[in-house]
C-alpha cells in the first residue's frame, strides 16, 4: 500500500494527469451543454446508447457519457496510464536507482498497475459525478425507464449506473494491462501506449466485420456494449458473465506475462 | 538534407516505427479477407457507399481501407510521429548535445516536422500499395462506378484514389502538428501524443452534435470524409478547397507556435 501511495503522488506531479482528467470531464459537460442548447432534440434511439433519453432525465448523462467514452477516449487514457508508470521510470533513468534498493520486483510491477487503475478510476468518477451533477442541474433526476419498459427508482437506477461503470472499468483493465505488458518490453512509454492503442483499434476494426465473428467471444473489445444489458428488467446476466470471464482471462494472462518478463529483465537505465 | 538523413536513420532504428506500420498494414488485409469471405451485407447508414461493395472491385479495397484509417489509426500514428520527434530527444537526453553543435533551431524543428510527415506519408503509401495489390488479386481491377452513377476507367480512378490518400494524409498532418507543437512545450513524448489524440477525439465528438455545427468549418476533424467528393462526376471541388484551406491554416499556425516556443526554449536535457 505504501508504494501505491507513493506512485499516486508521482502521477499527481505530472501535467499529463490533469490533461487526461480534464478531457474526460469535458465530455459529459459538453453533452449536457449540446443537448440543452440544441433546438432539435434527438429522436429516441438516435446517437450513442441512452443518449436520446437524457432530455427527459438527467440521470442518463453519466451512462451516455461513459458509454460514448468507452469507444475511444477511455481506452486512450487507459493505455497512457498503463504505459507510463513503468516505461516512464526507464525513460527518466530512475528505474535503476529504485531497483538497487531492497524492493521486490513483483511489488513494483503490481503497484505500477495499481496506480494506473487508480488513475482511470478517478477519471471515471469525474465523468460520473460531473455528468450526474450537470444532468441534475439541467434536466432533473427522475426514476428511470429501463430498456424493457419498466420503471425503477432513482436509488436502484444509481446502483445500476455504478454497476455499468464497474463493468466498463473491467474492460479498461484489459487495455491497462496490455499497455503495462508492452511497457515491460520497451524503454519508451510512447511505444507502449501506441502499441496498446493500435492493438485496440485493429481489434475493433476486426469486430466490425461479420466474417470475424468467430473471434468475437475471445476479444475484449467486442463486449463494449454489454453494460446496456444492466438496464433491462430483469438484468441479462449471461452476456455480462461472458464479458467478465474474457476480461478476467485477458487481464490475468497479460499480467502474468508482464511479471514473467519484468522479474528477470535487465534494467539498463 | 544531411539532417533529414540523420532523422531518417533515427526513425528506422526505433521499434515503434514498425509497430505503427504493422498496425496500418493490418487494415487493408482485414478488409480484403472480410470482403472475400463474408456474404455481402446491407450498407450501414453514414458509411460511404463503397464499403459495402468492396468485393466487387479491388479499387474499393483502397477506399474502404482509407475510410477506416481516416477515423482513428492514421491520426494516432501521425500524432505519435509528431510527438516523438522533439520530445523524445529531450527524454533520451540528446537534445542538449545536439543543440550545442552549430545547427540552427529552426532547421532542427523543420527537419523533425518533415520527417514526421514523411512517416505518415510512408504509412499511407504502404496501405495504398498493399490494399491495391491484395484487392486486385482478390477481386480484380474494374472500372469504378462513381457516386454520381457514371463509370470511370481504372487508371483515372487510381489517380483519384491517390489524391484521396493525399487528402487524408493532409488531415492527419494537422494531428501531427498539434502533437509537434505540444512536444516543444513538454519533455515527455507520451504527453504530447496523448494530448493530440485526445484533442482530435473531443473535436470529433463535438462535430457529431448539431449545436456545434457553427464550429465545423473551422475544425480540421470535420473534413475527415471530404475525399468522398472526389468520386462524384463532376468532382465537388468546393468542400475539398475548404478542407485544404483549413488544413493549411491549422498546420501553419501550429508550426509557427512551435517555432516561437522552440526558438527560445531552455534546453535542460
Amino acid at each position: 500500500m505504501r508504494s501505491l501511495g507513493r506512485e499516486f503522488v508521482k502521477i499527481l506531479f505530472q501535467r499529463r494527469t490533469y490533461v487526461g482528467w480534464a478531457g474526460l470531464l469535458a465530455v459529459p459537460l459538453l453533452i449536457v451543454l449540446a443537448l440543452d442548447l440544441s433546438s432539435s432534440k434527438p429522436a429516441p434511439g438516435e446517437g450513442p446508447p441512452f443518449f436520446a433519453a437524457i432530455i427527459n432525465n438527467g440521470i442518463f448523462v453519466p451512462v451516455a457519457a461513459i458509454g460514448a467514452l468507452s469507444f475511444f477516449l477511455l481506452p486512450l487514457v487507459a493505455s497512457m496510464a498503463g504505459a507510463f508508470p513503468l516505461a516512464g521510470e526507464a525513460e527518466m533513468g530512475t528505474m535503476k536507482t529504485w531497483m538497487s534498493r531492497p524492493v521486490g520486483r513483483s511489488g513494483v510491477l503490481f503497484s505500477k498497475w495499481g496506480v494506473a487503475v487508480l488513475y482511470v478510476v478517478v477519471g471515471m468518477l469525474l465523468v460520473g459525478i460531473g455528468g450526474l451533477l450537470a444532468g441534475w442541474a439541467v434536466f432533473g433526476i427522475h426514476p428511470l425507464a429501463t430498456l424493457s419498459g419498466t420503471t425503477i427508482g432513482v436509488d436502484a437506477g444509481l446502483e445500476r449506473i455504478a454497476l455499468a461503470n464497474l463493468l466498463i472499468l473491467a474492460a479498461l483493465l484489459c487495455t491497462i494491462s496490455l499497455a503495462l505488458f508492452v511497457s515491460t518490453l520497451t524503454d519508451s512509454s510512447l511505444t507502449a501506449a501506441i502499441s496498446a492503442m493500435v492493438v485496440f483499434v485493429v481489434l475493433t476494426i476486426l469486430n466490425g466485420f461479420s466474417y470475424f465473428d468467430f473471434m468475437k467471444p475471445y476479444t475484449f473489445t467486442s463486449y463494449e456494449l454489454s453494460f446496456t444489458d444492466l438496464f433491462r428488467e430483469p438484468i441479462y446476466w449471461q452476456p455480462i458473465r461472458n464479458a467478465l470471464l474474457v476480461y478476467g482471462v485477458t487481464v490475468v494472462g497479460l499480467l502474468l506475462v508482464s511479471w514473467l518478463i519484468f522479474r528477470r529483465k535487465d534494467i539498463l537505465t | 538534407m544531411t539532417s533529414l538523413r540523420l532523422e531518417l536513420f533515427k526513425i528506422v532504428h526505433q521499434k515503434r516505427t514498425y509497430i505503427g506500420l504493422l498496425g496500418l498494414l493490418a487494415v487493408p488485409l482485414i478488409v480484403v479477407a472480410a470482403g472475400a469471405l463474408q456474404t455481402p451485407r446491407p450498407q450501414d447508414p453514414g458509411e460511404p457507399a463503397f464499403v459495402a461493395h468492396v468485393s466487387q472491385n479491388g479499387l474499393l479495397v483502397m477506399l474502404s481501407a482509407l475510410t477506416a484509417l481516416a477515423a482513428f489509426l492514421l491520426p494516432i500514428i501521425a500524432a505519435m510521429g509528431g510527438a516523438s520527434s522533439v520530445a523524445s530527444e529531450a527524454e533520451t537526453g540528446t537534445l542538449k548535445t545536439w543543440l550545442s553543435r552549430p545547427v540552427s533551431r529552426t532547421g532542427v524543428l523543420l527537419t523533425k516536422w518533415t520527417m514526421a510527415v514523411l512517416y505518415a506519408l510512408a504509412g499511407a503509401a504502404l496501405v495504398a500499395v498493399v490494399s491495391l495489390v491484395a484487392g486486385v488479386v482478390a477481386f480484380g481491377l474494374h472500372p469504378l462506378v462513381t457516386l454520381s452513377g457514371t463509370t470511370i476507367g481504372a487508371p483515372h480512378a487510381l489517380a483519384l484514389i491517390g489524391v484521396a490518400y493525399l487528402l487524408v494524409v493532409a488531415g492527419a498532418v494537422c494531428s501531427l502538428s498539434i502533437a509537434f507543437f505540444i512536444s516543444t512545450l513538454t519533455d515527455s513524448s507520451l504527453t504530447a501524443a496523448t494530448i493530440a489524440i485526445a484533442f482530435f477525439t473531443v473535436l470529433t465528438i463535438l462535430n457529431a452534435f448539431s449545436v456545434f455545427d457553427f464550429m465545423k468549418p473551422y475544425t480540421y476533424s470535420a473534413y475527415r470524409l471530404v475525399f468522398v467528393n472526389l468520386f462524384r462526376e463532376p468532382i465537388y471541388w468546393s468542400p475539398i478547397r475548404q478542407a485544404l484551406l483549413n488544413y493549411g491554416v491549422t498546420t501553419g499556425v501550429l508550426l509557427l507556435a512551435a517555432w516561437a516556443v522552440f526558438s527560445r526554449k531552455d534546453i535542460l536535457t
